[in-house]
């Protein structure tokens, strides 16, 4: 099979939480700095039970990796379907590797710069009234697979939180079956 | 100035940070030098070794010492890591740099005769 110039992965996720998560791992519909004021005790009861489904678009030029991600986020309790976006940049400090073992030289860090946000809904898709974040971001990919990676956002219009920060932990399993 | 004209210079300094620190190719493939097939060994190690087996000679993925990976063409082997094989198990590696593939096939080619 051959490498495609856009590479398309289509991802899809279901959650069952509830108002009072406050985890932002992606911003759809006209999800705004309001929706986190809401106070946790009363936020608890709100139960949302979502689909989401992305359609990530990438491709890797030069030692460039450009992504882009298109959001459906439907709540099962019969709201409308709420769409947003996500698109980066980002590449490793060295596109070389270094000859000797290292876990801090440049080869495993990488710097970036997203930009993500609202797209407001069915039947609604518009900027309006939607929320947008413009974050620079950090990876520290180690040898053993282990890859940490910190975000910090800020908000770019008035709907917007002013700073969120992101930040994840994640480990590549090696091929498990053949 | 406002807080926006701040983060639009910071993220730009941040690109071109980026930019400079990758010490551009000089040209599409690397020097064959120990260096470059050390480095390349040790990216083997990180992405290769768990299917192709320590030594490269075959686990649960081919042996990488037959002729037929020897005698293939540099390019062709390069190719080959961008679009891999994933009927047969082998993963693309596209999302490693041009100069770490071009790294890995330098080891592999290394491994003639040995």
């Amino acid at each position: 099979m051959k490498e495609h110039a856009v590479n398309p992965v289509l991802y899809v996720e279901y959650e069952d939480i509830t108002g009072a998560d406050r985890i932002f791992k992606e911003v759809v519909g006209f999800d705004t700095f309001e929706d986190l004021l809401e106070p946790a005790d009363e936020a608890r009861h709100e139960k949302k039970r979502e689909v989401e489904a992305k359609l990530i678009l990438s491709t890797n030029r030069k030692g460039w990796n450009v992504a882009g991600n298109l959001i459906a986020e439907k709540n099962l309790s019969g709201e409308p379907v709420e769409f947003g976006y996500a698109a980066a940049l980002s590449r490793p400090l060295a596109l070389a590797a270094s000859p000797d073992p290292c876990s801090l030289c440049p080869e495993n860090f990488s710097l970036g710069v997203e930009m993500y946000g609202g797209l407001g809904e069915w039947r609604e898709v518009r900027l309006a009234g939607t929320s947008h974040y413009i974050a620079p971001a950090i990876a520290w990919n180690l040898p053993n697979g282990v890859t940490f990676k910190l975000s910090p956002s800020f908000g770019v219009n008035s709907n917007s939180n002013r700073a969120l920060v992101r930040f994840g932990v994640s480990y590549e399993i090696p091929q498990l079956f053949r | 100035m406002n807080f926006h004209k701040r983060l639009l210079i910071t993220l730009t300094l941040i690109i071109w940070a980026a930019g400079c620190a990758v010490a551009p190719p000089s040209q599409p493939a690397p020097r064959e030098t120990s260096s470059e097939i050390r480095a390349g060994g040790k990216l083997f190690a990180q992405h290769c070794a768990s299917c192709h087996g320590v030594n490269a000679t075959g686990s649960r993925a081919p042996s990488l010492h037959t002729p037929s990976v020897q005698s293939m063409p540099d390019a062709t082997l390069v190719q080959f890591l961008i679009d891999g094989d994933l009927p047969k198990g082998m993963p693309s590696w596209s999302r490693l740099p041009e100069e770490r593939r071009w790294q890995l096939v330098r080891y592999i080619k290394s491994l003639k005769g040995t």
